[in-house]
């Protein structure tokens, strides 16, 4: 499923190179559950990003469900992360100004599906994350559980292979977090998706994950 | 792929959501693009205004024709006429033209210049012509019902149609459009007949007229009549006259005892002897007057109005060539012209009157081409137009100006809407939006604020152009000028059309900077702007 070898991403700042990610190598097979367990700064969400085609490698080859990434344009990068990708955010990363249902559609309008489809789509992965009754409501009338629960139905509403999940839980008290962590782990097992999850506990790592990778500063190691 | 409907309705939630930006751009697009249209609509409706005032008023639907004295004559040979000395290009030609006209007239002698009733007839047959009026004009004597003595009187041939005679009634109606025995009398023939006061002049009306006028016996007339204006001008005695008249009497007698050529005597006889027989030879001198009378009913009597307080009225009065003690039908004065043999083509000018003064300019082309010379309101129209069209580029520009502004301050207010919403756009590339489909969002908020910013337009233009020209109607009532209240401002569909397009490519325009900016957005860095 994944593949990375001697992944790099340097970033250059007043003249300065600022390494990242360095000599990265890892092979993640479909169906995974990966954690990857770093202090701020570690360069673990810089690694998510590679993987989400947000970024670009500096160097080193990344192929992601057979396609190499870091040979893509900005349209296929585009292409890649509307199919192939579902993405959860620490701070949910919702469209203000559109109801729950709009924002779980979003990946649907992108990838061109009509309307009565994608709107059909959309309500049952609300019904599945427990907001069925909430589909009109905009993200400020939604607790924060609630925000991640239909930025988790916009992740997975256009079944992709791969969720990736930076800090899921780290803006949620620790109830609403166990749950959104459960409802994750169920999902991913119902779609069969490889979960990559990117996170600073140790202890939600070990639970969410079949393997567990630390990373510091920019280099990763199996434990 | 994100369908085209998709980005269309998300634009449009877009400026749903953003309502105050959302007007607060409408309304540079909607003050630019309603000056722009009611100019339009303005400068469309003032030169059809303009045509319906000088339809209303007859003045610009008259031409005024005569023979074209100096173009139908030869040429001087080249060299002849040079103006010498250090002037400009346009002056020494202007004196040219003046000094070959001089030359012309010298060398031509006495030529024929009237128009003949044949040539009228043709006149009636230009496109767009709907009545020729000829210059009808002929001396009478009248017989007085007060007191049957006679008095010298004028005849004028007018038009039954003319609302500037209309006008001038002051007793009793305009002439009958059927009625060939009707005749206008002028108030100070009114007045030297005896009818006075107001009562009188209506006692006037109805009643009959009789006039007698000589059609023979004419054969020295145009001889007596030019010494009669050579005298004016200081020239000769009566005594000189008398002796000219004799002599010349006795010139035309010997005249095949003279050296001139046959050309030059045909000439003298064309000219002073008009009457011929049905040889071609000349008529006998001692051949007597025959008196013809004729009786018209008075249908109304008409002022006899010197002032004329406008341009128009002034060539109105002109044309209508309306100053005799009586007026009639001018199909009547033609007729009994035509019964003097001397003066049955003898109409130096003619009215042509057009069906509109749209169609001024082609007639008017129409008749120089028969080698006529035409007067008509053709320049002041031509003026007029001009100077809508010269106004007409000066608010356009001020119109464009208020756009350029709008535009600028759409690109502005949708530069800073892109920095606000660089979260937005970040999680859209996030979830899998490529460059296009945000650059497409950006400009179709553009073209969407241009559709929507132009139909408002419209809706303004309209309803002011509505509320306008019920003023003026309202103004307008009861005032004795065309209603121009539906014709000032015409609403033409390819301007509505042009405002859309307008509308859009200068929204569109607006957006592309901050389009592009948006399509290029660092998804991840976009995200962190939160």
């Amino acid at each position: 499923m994944i593949q990375a070898d001697q992944l790099a991403k340097t970033y250059g700042y007043a003249g300065h190179s600022i390494p990242a990610v360095s000599d990265v190598t890892l092979s993640v097979q479909p169906g995974e559950r990966v954690a990857i367990v770093g202090k701020s700064g570690s360069g673990k969400s810089t690694l998510l990003n590679l993987l989400a085609g947000l970024d670009r490698p500096t160097s080193g080859t990344l192929t992601v469900g057979g396609q190499r990434l870091d040979q893509m344009g900005r349209n296929e990068m585009a292409r890649y992360r509307c199919r192939h990708v579902g993405l959860v955010f620490q701070s949910f990363q919702l469209l203000p100004q559109s109801s729950a249902q709009k924002n779980v559609e979003l990946p649907l309008i992108l990838a061109g599906m009509s309307q009565r489809e994608r709107q059909q789509q959309s309500r049952q992965w609300l019904e599945r994350v427990g907001l069925g009754n909430r589909s009109e409501h905009l993200p400020y009338a939604l607790s924060g559980g609630e925000q991640q629960r239909v930025a988790i139905a916009r992740a997975l509403v256009h079944q992709p292979p791969l969720l990736l999940a930076d800090e899921p839980t780290g803006n949620l008290d620790s109830a609403t977090a166990r749950q959104i962590e459960q409802l994750i782990m169920e999902l991913c097992a119902e779609t069969a998706a490889t979960f990559f999850l990117v996170t600073h506990d140790e202890q939600l790592a070990a639970r969410c994950s079949t393997r567990r990778f630390r990373m510091t500063d920019g280099s990763l190691a199996e434990w | 792929m994100m369908r085209i409907l998709d980005i269309f309705a998300m634009a449009l939630g877009n400026l749903w959501q953003r309502k105050l930006r959302t007007c607060l751009n409408l309304l540079g697009i909607v003050i630019g693009c309603t000056v722009l249209l009611l100019t339009a609509a303005a400068a469309s409706g003032v030169g059809k205004a303009i045509h319906v005032l000088f339809d209303a008023s007859e003045f610009a639907k008259e031409i005024r024709v005569s023979p074209d004295y100096y173009s139908s004559l030869p040429d001087p040979p080249p060299g002849t006429i040079v103006v010498e000395g250090e002037m400009s290009d346009e002056r020494r030609e202007r004196i040219r033209e003046v000094l070959v006209n001089q030359w012309k007239m010298e060398q031509s002698g006495v030529q024929d210049w009237q128009i003949s009733l044949a040539e009228i007839e043709e006149l009636k047959q230009v496109p767009h012509v709907v009545r020729v009026v000829p210059n009808g004009f002929l001396d009478a004597r009248l017989n007085n019902p007060q007191d049957n003595t006679e008095m010298e009187i004028s005849l004028a041939g007018v038009d039954a149609a003319s609302r500037v005679i209309t006008e001038r009634v002051i007793a009793g109606s305009m002439l009958d459009e059927n009625a060939r025995d009707q005749v206008l009398v002028s108030e100070v023939l009114a007045y030297q007949l005896g009818f006075r006061s107001d009562s009188e002049l209506h006692e006037l009306v109805g009643r009959e007229l009789t006039i007698t006028y000589q059609v023979g016996g004419q054969k020295y007339s145009r001889i007596y009549e030019n010494l009669k204006f050579l005298s004016q001008q200081d020239g000769p005695s009566l005594a000189d006259q008398a002796a000219f008249a004799v002599t010349f009497s006795q010139l035309l007698d010997d005249l095949d005892k003279t050296s001139l050529t046959e050309e030059q005597k045909e000439m003298i006889r064309r000219v002073t002897q008009p009457d011929r027989g049905n040889n071609g030879a000349p008529a006998q001198k001692d051949e007597p007057a025959i008196e013809v009378q004729r009786t018209f009913q008075v249908c109304g009597i008409v002022n006899s109005d010197q002032n004329h307080q406008t341009i128009s009225d002034m060539f109105l009065m002109w044309f209508h060539g309306s100053h005799g003690d009586l007026l009639l039908h001018h199909e009547v004065a033609v007729e009994m012209q035509s019964q003097i043999p001397e003066r049955k083509d003898d109409y130096y000018n003619v009215a042509v009157i057009v069906d509109s003064s749209r169609n001024l300019k082609s007639v008017t082309e129409d008749l120089k081409a028969k080698g006529l010379d035409v007067d008509s309101a053709l320049m002041i129209l031509d003026n007029l137009q001009r100077g809508i069209e010269r106004s007409r580029w000066y608010v356009l520009s001020i119109a464009a100006a208020i756009l350029l502004a709008s535009a600028l301050g759409i690109s502005n207010t949708l530069v800073i809407s892109v920095l606000q919403r660089t979260p937005e756009f970040g999680i859209l590339k996030a979830v899998g939006a490529r460059d296009r489909d945000l650059l497409l969002l950006m400009l179709c908020e553009g073209a969407l604020l241009g559709v929507i910013g132009a139909t408002l337009a419209v809706a303004v233009s309209w309803l002011s152009a509505k509320v306008g020209q019920t003023f003026l109607a309202r103004h307008l009532s009861g005032q004795n000028v065309a209603d121009l209240s539906g014709q000032l401002l015409q609403f033409q569909l390819w301007a509505v059309m042009a405002i859309y397009g307008v509308a859009v490519v200068i929204c569109v325009a607006a957006s592309l900077l901050p389009a592009w900016r948006a399509a290029r957005l660092d998804p991840v860095v976009a995200m962190r702007r939160d």
